[in-house]
């Protein structure tokens, strides 16, 4: 297999132990910029944004996923962060830009009347002659601390995956949980319909970020498993069905379509009342069509082994079909494929219930994600194991791998900004055992295959001629030149002729 | 947080240039399980013009590398572990090397230098040069077949830099015999050359220096060997650098085995590589293609009376290498001193080639920072650092070959954590050739 070193990274010194999913990478302050965010056992959950922590959150308890999304649906990234004693806490980023100008440039009074209008909650509460100064207080201390905590809820302990998706199809984010105990439940949050919106300034804002100002999370659904929980998935089936793929051990995963209460949720929404939707879906919630998938493989897999799942790889249709109409009708006729990988390390790509593909390593695979290395359209697959072995597949097989030489306890891909004046840059993120966080930026795959140059001599038709060759002579002369002479004229025109 | 390489960089200074080196795109990568050093990198050239890498790291490994075609095209790296017979357990690998005894077929030598290290503190080191080859020359090549085949020479120093080159004795101005023998430098500061007794089915020493005069009197073990035959095997330039930096570079008439140049320079500290190259490379491929032999046929420019020049490229450690322009002319007079980064990186090795097809040989210089310099030369003939590229370990060295028999040459780079290949971007070398040859056609018109 093709092997690649890594030459641009970046290492954060980090401790304690980090749980697989206590990784996310993300847009954090929307400002399109993709930040880190690690947590770890000890209650701590640090953001990383370019080349330097910028915020360290603390005194939580184990955390067990964190996650970042829109999902209280304003248009605006929350770091969702879950322990595992049963707390999930919202995090967001002041939006300091407007109210910084505002306070900057224009006058108290203005200012004051941005406050006032800003929310009907208790941020009300704050003198209008202070709001100016107070701000200002807040730019700077923002600086110090790009976060804060907006939300706090109790929700079942154990948690050990997150998944924010839209999965009933109603357009707003809902987020699924998996548990230690086998369960998966789904909560969706609904806004505090006095105060939709959010506008936080200051850190010191007197109000308990327990108190629901905002909102609450309302559970949906719960679903149990037969086995433990590998992991969760959105899958999208050809016909746009959002259905919830759950990996269960050796391979196999329940399916959960969503879809049945969606109706329900739609009209609801609709009449524009979430909170009402919400328990509609709650007395609805045996939803449903739940199925197991064995994915019948010949191989003889072991029941025990656990297993990751990852779904809705955007795949290219044009470019692999051409070789054939017939292949550009299927492409369109079939849906999406997902990946499977499980810790004895075979790696799946699976398309409507059928195995694509299988590959075996001896390498224990615990991670699976996806990132777009090549940048050509499509998701490859990113699969890491125990000792940092990384594996990237593309949709046909293609394999390139990465060893990072250490044990790797938590593995994240995707895009991070490393400098603030360049775009998001491809990355693989690895949480070692040495208290290191690892970040290998700009993957320099453009191509997952390697081939011998193959050059295209059109160019050389016109000398052939002038050297007395007619057109067509010229092109069976070139069209018929064996390798070697290929070979030769490539070394020729390259290093023994001017340009 | 630890501050990466490149922050420091910028914030003094040095503005990076992209363009060059981004043409290479990483092939493969593969780890060598203990490091190697600056000897023990050969390449393997097969008589169907296919290359092979032999690599060797300090605990007995050695890897031989090579890409096979799959049907579907894609090339397939493999990096095989092969285990040479010979190689006791606590020996460690000091230098390697190989070549073809036959021009038309497959009869390779691999010679390798090995320490065996003793943990008796009393007991002498004991130092061997194993020599590997086929029983006999066949089609195919059979690296498994080669490494149980293996004759041992015992040594009484510690070995050093292992080559190989030519050995041609003339006689009324004819070739008598021209065969590979092995240069091995030591430590007790003489340079040995083996050669192969063919009756005797063994490896000998040649006693003294009848055979290569320029050897004699080195005051410190020798380094570094690089030789260069001229005039069809009449002359020969060698240069040598010893361990205390004294460089030298000697003209020899072999015809009557005299030494007729003889330069030296003195440079205080150690020199790990010295290079002589041609400033323009010269090709018999217009002979054999007929392709080829069109398209010369247009050139108008008839530079072939041009004189051979010879440089030489002298790699400093710790100091700025120096190149010594025309040296069949100038000697040791015409130099320059080549930029450098910066003063705290070791230079370690170094390859002249033209990897960007402008028909000027660029200087590729790998260093302990885990970067390839790349130096061009500009229009007036002065040396400037126009690129620099980071690869992820400290190079030990740089080779500019053919892997995968495409024409288009490979970067290969080997450093202490294994060997890198880097391949020229293909779109960006459909772009060369076309551009290339309108401007034939263009010569052409003119005509």
């Amino acid at each position: 297999m093709r092997a690649i070193s890594l030459v641009n990274k970046l290492e954060f010194e980090f401790s304690g132990n980090v749980v697989r999913n206590a990784i996310a990478l993300g847009d954090l302050d929307n400002d399109g910029l993709n930040e880190l965010i690690v947590g770890n056992s000890n209650g701590e959950v640090a953001v990383f944004k370019g080349q330097e922590k910028i915020q360290t959150i603390s005194k939580l308890t184990f955390v067990s996923c964190v996650a970042i999304g829109d999902i209280m649906n304003q248009k605006k990234n929350i770091l969702i962060i879950i322990t595992a004693d049963g707390w999930c806490h919202l995090y967001a980023a002041p939006e300091v830009d407007e109210q910084s100008e505002k306070s900057e440039k224009q006058s108290d009074e203005i200012d004051g009347q941005t406050q006032s209008t800003s929310g009907s909650g208790s941020l009300e509460n704050l003198p209008t002659s202070d709001s100016s100064s107070n701000s200002v207080k807040s730019n700077k201390k923002n600086e110090k601390v790009p976060l804060v905590c907006i939300h706090m809820q109790r929700i079942p302990a154990n948690s050990k995956s997150i998944l924010l998706g839209d999965i009933d199809g109603d357009g707003t984010l809902e987020m699924v949980l998996g548990l230690t105990d086998r369960v998966v439940r789904s909560y969706k949050w609904v806004g505090n319909p006095h105060k939709p919106t959010l506008n936080i300034t200051d850190s010191n804002v007197p109000y308990e970020p327990s108190d629901k100002v905002l909102g609450k999370f309302v559970a949906l659904n719960k679903w149990e498993c037969a086995n433990q929980i590998g992991s969760i998935t959105l899958h999208h089936s050809l016909d746009g069905k959002g259905l919830l793929l759950i990996a269960q051990p050796g391979g196999t995963f329940m399916r959960i379509d969503c879809s049945a209460d969606m109706d329900h949720c739609s009209t609801a929404n609709n009449s524009q009342h979430s909170a009402s939707a919400s328990t509609n879906s709650q007395e609805h919630s045996i939803s449903g069509n739940v199925d197991y998938q064995r994915l019948g493989i010949s191989r003889m897999r072991n029941p025990n082994i656990s297993t990751e799942i990852l779904g809705d790889l955007k795949c290219l249709h044009g470019p692999k079909d051409e070789n054939g109409k017939r292949d550009l009708q299927q492409g369109a006729m079939t849906g999406r494929p997902y990946a499977l990988a499980t810790l004895d390390g075979t790696i799946m790509l699976v398309q409507d219930e059928v195995i694509l593909w299988a590959i075996a390593v001896d390498h224990q695979i615990f991670a699976l994600t996806k990132l777009d290395v090549t940048g050509n359209g499509a998701d490859d697959i990113v699969a890491c194991s125990w000792d940092g072995q990384t594996y990237i597949l593309d949709q046909e097989k293609n394999s390139v791998r990465f060893n990072l030489n250490e044990a790797v306890q938590a593995f994240e891909s995707g895009y991070y900004n490393v400098s603030l004046d360049k775009p998001n840059e491809t990355c693989l993120v690895y949480v070692t055992f040495k208290n290191k966080i690892i970040i290998f930026y700009d993957i320099p795959i453009k191509d997952l295959n390697c081939k011998k140059f193959e050059p295209n001599f059109d160019k050389l038709v016109e000398i052939l001629i002038r050297k007395g060759d007619t057109r067509e002579e010229a092109k069976e002369k070139i069209r018929n030149m064996d390798k070697k002479t290929k070979k030769e004229l490539v070394e020729y025109l390259l290093y023994y002729v001017k340009p | 947080m630890v501050l990466n390489f490149e922050q420091i960089r910028i914030s003094s200074g040095v503005i990076y240039r992209c363009g060059k080196m981004e043409q290479f795109r990483d092939a493969h990568f593969f780890y060598t399980p203990s490091q190697g050093n600056i000897y023990t990198i050969a390449e393997l050239k097969l008589a169907n013009g296919c290359k092979k890498l032999l690599v060797a790291s300090l605990k007995r490994e050695i890897f031989c590398f090579e890409y096979q075609e799959s049907p579907s095209g894609t090339l397939m790296p493999t990096a095989r572990d092969i285990s040479f017979t010979y190689i006791p357990n606590a020996a460690e690998i000091i230098s390697l090397d190989a070549f073809n005894k036959s021009t038309t077929s497959n009869e390779f030598v691999i010679g390798i230098t090995i320490i065996k290290n003793s943990n008796d503190a009393d007991s002498t080191l004991e130092t061997y040069l194993n020599i590997y080859s086929e029983w006999e020359e066949s089609e195919d090549f059979n690296i498994e077949n080669i490494a149980q085949n293996c004759l041992t020479v015992e040594l009484n120093f510690i070995p050093y830099k292992l080559c190989h080159t030519h050995l041609v004795t003339w006689k009324n101005d004819q070739i008598v015999s021209k065969e590979m023998v092995f240069i091995l430098s030591g430590n007790d500061n003489q340079v040995h050359i083996f050669k192969e007794s063919s009756s005797e089915h063994n490896y000998r020493e040649l006693e003294g220096n009848n055979f290569f005069p320029e050897f004699s009197k080195t005051p410190s073990p020798v380094v570094w060997i690089d030789i260069v035959y001229l005039n069809n095997f009449a002359r020969r330039v060698t240069s040598f650098v010893c361990e205390c930096g004294y460089v030298k570079l000697l003209v020899v008439d072999v015809k009557c085995n005299k030494l007729i140049y003889n330069f030296s320079t003195r440079f205080g500290n150690y020199i790990p590589r010295v290079q002589i190259y041609l400033e323009k490379d010269k090709t018999d491929l217009q002979c054999r293609n007929e392709f080829i032999k069109c398209l010369a046929d247009d050139k108008t420019d008839k530079t072939e009376d041009e004189e051979f020049i010879l440089n030489l490229v002298v790699v400093n450690s710790i100091l700025p290498a120096v190149m010594f322009h025309n040296v069949l002319k100038y000697g040791l007079s015409d130099y320059t001193t080549l930029p450098r980064l910066d003063n705290t990186t070791v230079l370690t090795s170094c390859e002249v080639a033209d990897i960007d097809f402008d028909g000027e040989k660029e200087l590729l210089i790998g260093n302990s920072a885990e970067e390839i310099m790349l130096l061009k030369r500009d229009k007036l003939g002065d040396w400037y650092l126009e690129e620099v590229k980071k690869i992820s370990g400290p190079i030990l060295g740089v080779k500019y070959i053919d892997m995968d028999g495409d024409g288009v040459k490979d970067l290969v780079i080997f450093s202490t954590k294994g060997v890198h290949i880097l391949q020229h971007d293909t779109a960006q070398l459909q772009k060369t050739i076309d551009s290339k040859l309108e401007n034939l056609l263009c010569g052409a018109n003119l005509l």
